[in-house]
This record gives structure tokens, C-alpha cells and sequence, in this order.
């Protein structure tokens, strides 16, 4: 989305509006005399986008508004934001106002309360103007910070003051600044488009399918790792399982199968077997405590599972006493059913019926009420497994009563018991071994599954390798460069005509010439500077329209005349005063300040405030304000103040 | 159009009832005129944002208090907002039918271009049944602070813009 200016204003002291309203798009010229606000402008815009302290100097602009208020065309709407005008010695306020519509105006007078809160404008402008969610790359070895580009950082390359168009050192808005030309350098290739969109989704996907790959390497790992376990000791216990018949006998099988059999011995089951003819009532009894362990068993699943239905229904019961309470509003209605529409009268309506609605009520109470019905039930037999349960665990106490007054008489009941305790030391042998194994691998991990994540990990690498975005800045920057060489034809400058490029390491432009690279800093005289302000940035904004990157669609130069027609020989505008030379160079300035906002148009829109005010007509025509005399600020204003 | 009743599903049935949602605009409704000298009407746009925002439980839980400004705590919560108008669009019809029954019980009354609590007296006010549950509570709570949350000077498309809905 494009975001245009359509008018920037203030109101002052009295509560009114003086404000200059913008062509939507190609070229518009507020041209003027010195001190009418017309560099303020850009003070005022940085100001309603969110800048956090208020640069307008102090002068009669701080002393006599109240509020600075600015109108936008974001393409889907217009946005109005206003902040209140700090009262100098501070720099700044919290006061903003903020307003979105189809149709929107800018406010004739100020009756709006504050919405807002100043740090807010930059998050609303930086989605409304299509920032993407981005994040800067800092190359290895290098401490500073990631950062997100917002419209703040878009902002810098939208605007030119007066000290800067004309700067030999200074490329971009702000970028005398400290630590603000790295911070230029590392969001020029997000706007540029050099930095993929989606590059921070990848990161994160990378982040994933690098976990990913661990997880299967690992578990190939361990598939190895098992398969390493010195078979020899697998043999050893599987032996002594054997002898005490926990496995039948045989031959040791292979390492898996051998493992599995030895998780799947069931202490419960294995029974020591005993000559049947040597101690008759211990067997009986031996065979009576296996079947009421398996009875217990029994009874415990069941118990659970009555529970877990205990669970599922309290659930259900808690849903329907939801439904039933918002539905138990019915009660209220007072005047029957509803027969005409409310806002129009009509006699269509379908709102539901009361009886329909307490058809709703009556259902959920009957499911209600058999819910309720159906716990006890539950409770009942519940209780009933438990009574069980403890029956049998009696029964078990008693078993083992007898068996131990029998084992004191029985000498050979001391033998089952030697087996027994052997037997549970081995079972303890089992268990440890089992439990000091690697855990098995979740899934089976094949080799082609590692193979195909190591593939999709060097795939999303790529993506996110700082090395294909420089590729890309090359190229785009290239481009960049050939739309500065076939503009800069139209101007008579030092190096017209050699190749120009855009250095975004040095941020200058530079021009290659037979005798070798000369930077902007090295080039003489004013003109040159401001052209090649100029031309880099008409360039760059071409970029940004043609591939529709999140940069406002607006481009203001403040007194690109300058080096021609300085302030001081202002005669009210009139550029005939000058010398050949210098008049033919600000006429050319201006022609293709107006042949690029017209061939960008209706995308574009480029604000020019100067002194210079030609007499061909499209130059008049793209003139919006002519401050002589009155500025900015009415002159009524400030009398009435006086 | 809404669904014939006996085409909706049990839950939409008793959860979106039009007459809990009638008290949630006139509980909303009465939230709007508080501290406010004019008592003034809440506007037709905003009524339907009520019932997303009360109706929603992650974002009924995420509502913050009156000291931070609906506008500020949209810009700071993304993740509410995402599918809001998503949400809204679902409701539209519960919101139309929750006002003509409201109007037809004389619990709500169009004036103007806006909705005012009707000339019907409960007391208390939301009423109480003994059937409530907490979710029920909160709902109406939301919807009273919601009511005094909204703010009342802003162009309503700013509101409805920064919620994501259309203007």
C-alpha cells in the first residue's frame, strides 16, 4: 500500500486550520520566502509519524499552534493523525489523535480528545504503509543487534532537508546522526527487497527442522548403540532366566528377539513348577492365591474404567449446566414472541421462537437429569468393586496365612521357597538390565529419513544465507545505478554521462569514470551535490514504486535551488535575475523532478518547497501554495496575539 | 440470514441464545451511558463488536482495565485481533436477532443510530438466576466494561479500522 500525503496542517491558539493541501500524486511546489514554515514541513511530518520529540524549531510556528495535524492516503483509506504541539522549552507531548476513514477530512478545528498513545503511530503506520514482520542480519563477528525496520527507518528515505540535499558527506535523511548510518545500511536491503520476505519464517523453520534432524540422528544413534551392547551379556541373562525356567529352554535367539522375550516375562504368571504328588495342599494353595491375584486384576481394571466414565460424564455435566444457564434466560421474556423487525418493521423476521428456545431448555435438562441419574449408579458400583477388592485382598492375606503355617511344617516347602527367593533375585537382574538399556528408539529411523531432514535443513540454510542477499543487493542495486545514469543525462552535471552507481557501504553515490570510481565527496561545487541527491533518490523511489516495496510513496526535497538561487538572492521567486548558466541548471532540476513524478504518477508523489518560482506552466500548475507574506502560520494569527 | 432454530446446532442453540445475547447488549448498553452526563446511545457499528469481544473466553480473559485505552491496547495485542473480524462476521446475525428480541422484550430501544437499555426494569440489573454459572458472570462483566471501554469522541471507523474490520 501506498501511503501519500494529502494535506499537512496547523491549528492554532483560536482553534482553526491553516494547512496546504498536496496534488495526491506527481509533483507539488510550496514556494515562498524564507522563515514561512516551509521547511517546518518536514518537521511536522516527522513529527505526526511518530518522531518522539518535536523538532519544529522554536520561532513563531512553536509559539502560536496548538496542534500539528496531518492528513494521509494509505490506498484503502485515509488516516488522520495529530499530536499536540509541545510548549517550547520542552520538545515533547503525549497527545495524539488518531482517526481512520473512507471519507475522512481534515478537521476544520480541533474537537477530538487524545486516542492515543505516541509510540502506537509508528506500530499502525508501519503495517498500514506494508512492513512485512523483517528482521536485519548482523554478519558473524559483529556485536550490534538485529532490528525490524518500521516506518521510522522508511521514513529516511522519503525526505531531504535543506542541509542535507546539498551535503557532499550526507546521502539520506538523518544520516548525520550517530549510529543512524549502520542503521541505514542494515534496513536499505530489507526496503530494497533484497532480503526475503520470508525470511524470518524460514528462521524459524530452520530453528525446527534443525531440532528435527537431531532428534533423528540421535535415535539412529541409539538403534546403533543397541545393536553395539556386547551380545554376550543379553546371552547371560537369558541363561539365567532359563534356569530358573522364567524362558524355556533352548539355544539363545538373536539379540532382539532375546530382548523382547525378556521384557515380556510376567512375574504374576510364572510359577516355579512343582512335583504335583510331593506336597499336595501347598499346590492348592499356590493355585488358589493365582487365581485371586488374577481376580484382583480384574477387579481394578474395572475399577478404572468406571472411573474414567465417572470423568467423561462430570465433563459433559459441567457443558450442559453451561448451556442450561445461558439458555434459563428464557425465563425472562416477558411479551411473547418477537413478530416485526425492530429496526425496520418489516414482518420478515426469524428470530426463534420462545417455545423453540424452551424446546432447547427442556432437552438439556432431560440429558442433565440423566446424567445425574447415572452417577450413583456408577458410585453404586463402584462401591461394590471396592467391597470386592478387599475381599480378595483378605482372601490373599489368609492364602498366604496358611502356606506360611504350612511351610513350617513342610521341609519341602523350604525348597520352593530357596526357588522362589532365586527367582526373584534373577527377576532383579532382568529388570535392572532391561532398565540400564538405552531406551528403544520412539519410531524406527531409516536412513533415508535423516538423509531427506539433512536436505531440508541445507535447503532453508540457503535460504537464509546473508550471502544470497548480498547477491540480490548487487543486482538490484545495479538497476538502481542504470536509472541514475539515464536521468543524470538531463542534467549538466561534473560526471553526466559516466556510469552512476549507489554505494550502500559507503553510502554515497559514486561515479565511475575512465581515470577510476570518483564518490560524491570528492566531487566539487553544490550543484553537483544537490543533482546527484537528486538522482539517487528519484532512482530509488522508481525502485520502490516498481516493486511495490513498503516505502511511502512520497519523496520531499527541501530547496533543491539552492545551490543556484541561495535564500539571500530570493527576488520573491524570481529566477530571471540569474545568470544563464544557473537559471538553465534550476530549470532543468525541476523538469526532471516533474518528468519522473509524472511518469511514477499516479503512485508517486514528490513535495518540492523552494524559492524559486518559474513562470512555465507546469511548474504553476504544480504549484500548491505560494507563501509571500502569509506562511504557514496567518499573519491574523499572530497580530490577534500581539 | 440466521438459521432456522431447529437447524442449529445444540450449542449454538443455548450459547448463542438471542436472549442471553440481548442481555449482553443491554448490560454493554448500560456499561456506555455510565459516568456520562448525556447517557448517550451506543452506536449501531459498535453494538456489533460486543459480542465478539464478551463471547470470546481468550480475549473476554485478556480485557485489560479502564486505565488503558481501547486504541493503545489494540495496537500492543496482534494476536487478539487476527481473526476479530473473522469472528465479528460470524456473529453479525446473533447480534440482529439478540436486538430485535431485546427490542421486542423492552430491553433495548433504537434511537437514533444508536442503542440505549430499554424502558424494562430488572432487578438486579443484569438479572441473577439461580442456573448462573461464572462463565455467565464474566460474560456480563465483560460486556458492562466493554460498554465503558469504547471510546466515545473517536470516528467509529477508527475503532472498526484498527480492529481489522472493514470501514
Amino acid at each position: 500500500m501506498s501511503l501519500r500525503i494529502l494535506e499537512i496542517g496547523v491549528y492554532g491558539y483560536n482553534g482553526e486550520l491553516s494547512s496546504v493541501r498536496l496534488n495526491p500524486s506527481g509533483l507539488s511546489i510550496i514556494t515562498g520566502a524564507s522563515k514561512t514554515g516551509k521547511s517546518s514541513l518536514i518537521d511536522i511530518i516527522e513529527y505526526c509519524f511518530g518522531r518522539e520529540q518535536c523538532h519544529v524549531s522554536d520561532g513563531i510556528i512553536r509559539q502560536h499552534v496548538s496542534w500539528f495535524g496531518i492528513l494521509l492516503d494509505r490506498g484503502d483509506g485515509r488516516v488522520f493523525i495529530a499530536r499536540r504541539n509541545p510548549k517550547p522549552p520542552k520538545t515533547r507531548n503525549p497527545d495524539v489523535y488518531y482517526a481512520v476513514g473512507a471519507d475522512l477530512r481534515m478537521p476544520e478545528a480541533v474537537a477530538w480528545e487524545p486516542n492515543l498513545g505516541v509510540e502506537d503511530i509508528e506500530t499502525l503506520l508501519t503495517s498500514s504503509v506494508g512492513i512485512a514482520e523483517n528482521q536485519t542480519t548482523v554478519p558473524e563477528g559483529q556485536t550490534r543487534k538485529p532490528i525490524s525496520a518500521n516506518i521510522r527507518h522508511a521514513l529516511m528515505f522519503c525526505i531531504q532537508d535543506q542541509d542535507e540535499i546539498d551535503s557532499r558527506k550526507i546521502l539520506f535523511h538523518r544520516q548525520g546522526e550517530p549510529y543512524l548510518p549502520q542503521t541505514i545500511k542494515d534496513v536499505l536491503p530489507y526496503f530494497l527487497g533484497a532480503i526475503d520476505e520470508d525470511l524470518l519464517r524460514h528462521k524459524v523453520q530452520l530453528d525446527v527442522e534443525r531440532k528435527e534432524l537431531r532428534k533423528l540422528q540421535k535415535a539412529a544413534d541409539e538403534r546403533k548403540q543397541l545393536a553395539d551392547l556386547s551380545t554376550a551379556r543379553t546371552e547371560d541373562i537369558f541363561r539365567e532366566a532359563q534356569s530358573v525356567g522364567l524362558l524355556p529352554p533352548g539355544q539363545p535367539p538373536t539379540q532382539d528377539v532375546a530382548l523382547s522375550s525378556l521384557r515380556a516375562i510376567n512375574p504374576l504368571i510364572q510359577e516355579v513348577p512343582v512335583p504335583a504328588d510331593s506336597t499336595e495342599p501347598i499346590a492348592v494353595l499356590r493355585r488358589e492365591r493365582s487365581a485371586l491375584r488374577r481376580e484382583l486384576t480384574a477387579v481394578k481394571e474395572r475399577l478404572r474404567q468406571i472411573r474414567s466414565v465417572e470423568d467423561v460424564a462430570g465433563s459433559f455435566a459441567r457443558e450442559a449446566d453451561e448451556q442450561r444457564g445461558r439458555l434459563a434466560t428464557l425465563g425472562l421474556i416477558a411479551k411473547g414472541d418477537v413478530e416485526t423487525c425492530a429496526l425496520c418493521g418489516s414482518g420478515d423476521v426469524h428470530v426463534p421462537s420462545v417455545a423453540e428456545m424452551n424446546e432447547t431448555l427442556s432437552g438439556i435438562d432431560e440429558q442433565l437429569s440423566q446424567v445425574r441419574r447415572e452417577v450413583p449408579r456408577l458410585q453404586e458400583a463402584q462401591s461394590e468393586l471396592v467391597v470386592r477388592q478387599n475381599g480378595i485382598e483378605d482372601s490373599l492375606k489368609r492364602n498366604q496365612g496358611q502356606m506360611d503355617a504350612l511351610a513350617k511344617q513342610d521341609e519341602a516347602f523350604r525348597t520352593e521357597r530357596d526357588g522362589q527367593l532365586r527367582l526373584a533375585r534373577i527377576m532383579g537382574r532382568i529388570a535392572y538390565f532391561l532398565e540400564t538399556l538405552p531406551p528403544p528408539p520412539i519410531a524406527l529411523v531409516s536412513v533415508d529419513e535423516v538423509e531427506a531432514a539433512r536436505k531440508r535443513v541445507a535447503a532453508l540454510e540457503k535460504l537464509v544465507d546473508p550471502e544470497n542477499t548480498a547477491e540480490r543487493l548487487t543486482s538490484i542495486l545495479n538497476l538502481i545505478g542504470e536509472f541514475m545514469t539515464r536521468d543524470s543525462e538531463k542534467l549538466d552535471l561534473e560526471h553526466s554521462g559516466s556510469r552512476l552507481r549507489l554505494d550502500i557501504r559507503q553510502l554515497a553515490v559514486i561515479a565511475d569514470t575512465l581515470d577510476g570510481p570518483v564518490p560524491l565527496f570528492r566531487m566539487g561545487s553544490g550543484e553537483n551535490w544537490v543533482g546527484y541527491h537528486v538522482l539517487a533518490h528519484l532512482a530509488l523511489h522508481r525502485w520502490f514504486r516498481q516493486k511495490h516495496r513498503p516505502v511511502p510513496a512520497f519523496l520531499f526535497f527541501d530547496q533543491p535551488s539552492q545551490a543556484h538561487y541561495p535564500a539571500e538572492q530570493d527576488r520573491d521567486g524570481d529566477i530571471s535575475v540569474l545568470p544563464d548558466a544557473d537559471r538553465e541548471a534550476v530549470f532543468k532540476l525541476f523538469k526532471l523532478m516533474f518528468d519522473v513524478a509524472e511518469e511514477l504518477s499516479p503512485h508517486f508523489q514528490l513535495i518540492v518547497t523552494d524559492h524559486a518560482d518559474l513562470r512555465d506552466q507546469w511548474f504553476a500548475d504544480a504549484v500548491v501554495a505560494r507563501w509571500r507574506g502569509d506562511g504557514l502560520v496567518p499573519e491574523r494569527w499572530i497580530d490577534a496575539r500581539r | 440470514m440466521n438459521p432456522a432454530w431447529s437447524e442449529r446446532s445444540i450449542e449454538d442453540q443455548s450459547l448463542f441464545n438471542p436472549v442471553f445475547c440481548a442481555l449482553l447488549l443491554r448490560t454493554a448498553c448500560r456499561g456506555y451511558q455510565e459516568g456520562d452526563g448525556a447517557a448517550r446511545a451506543l452506536p449501531l457499528a459498535h453494538c456489533f463488536l460486543i459480542l465478539p469481544i464478551v463471547l470470546n473466553a481468550a480475549m473476554r480473559s485478556a480485557l485489560p482495565t479502564l486505565r488503558t485505552r481501547m486504541t493503545t491496547w489494540i495496537t500492543s495485542h496482534p494476536e487478539h485481533i487476527g481473526d476479530f473480524a473473522d469472528r465479528s462476521r460470524e456473529l453479525v446475525y446473533a447480534t440482529r436477532e439478540a436486538i430485535q428480541l431485546g427490542c421486542a422484550q423492552e430491553w433495548l430501544a433504537i434511537a437514533g443510530d444508536g442503542v440505549r437499555p430499554g424502558p424494562h426494569r430488572f432487578r438486579p440489573d443484569p438479572p441473577r438466576l439461580a442456573t448462573d454459572t461464572v462463565d455467565i458472570r464474566d460474560c456480563y462483566e465483560a460486556a458492562r466494561f466493554v460498554g465503558r471501554w469504547l471510546p466515545k469522541n473517536d470516528r467509529q471507523s477508527t475503532i472498526l479500522s484498527m480492529l481489522g474490520v472493514t470501514t
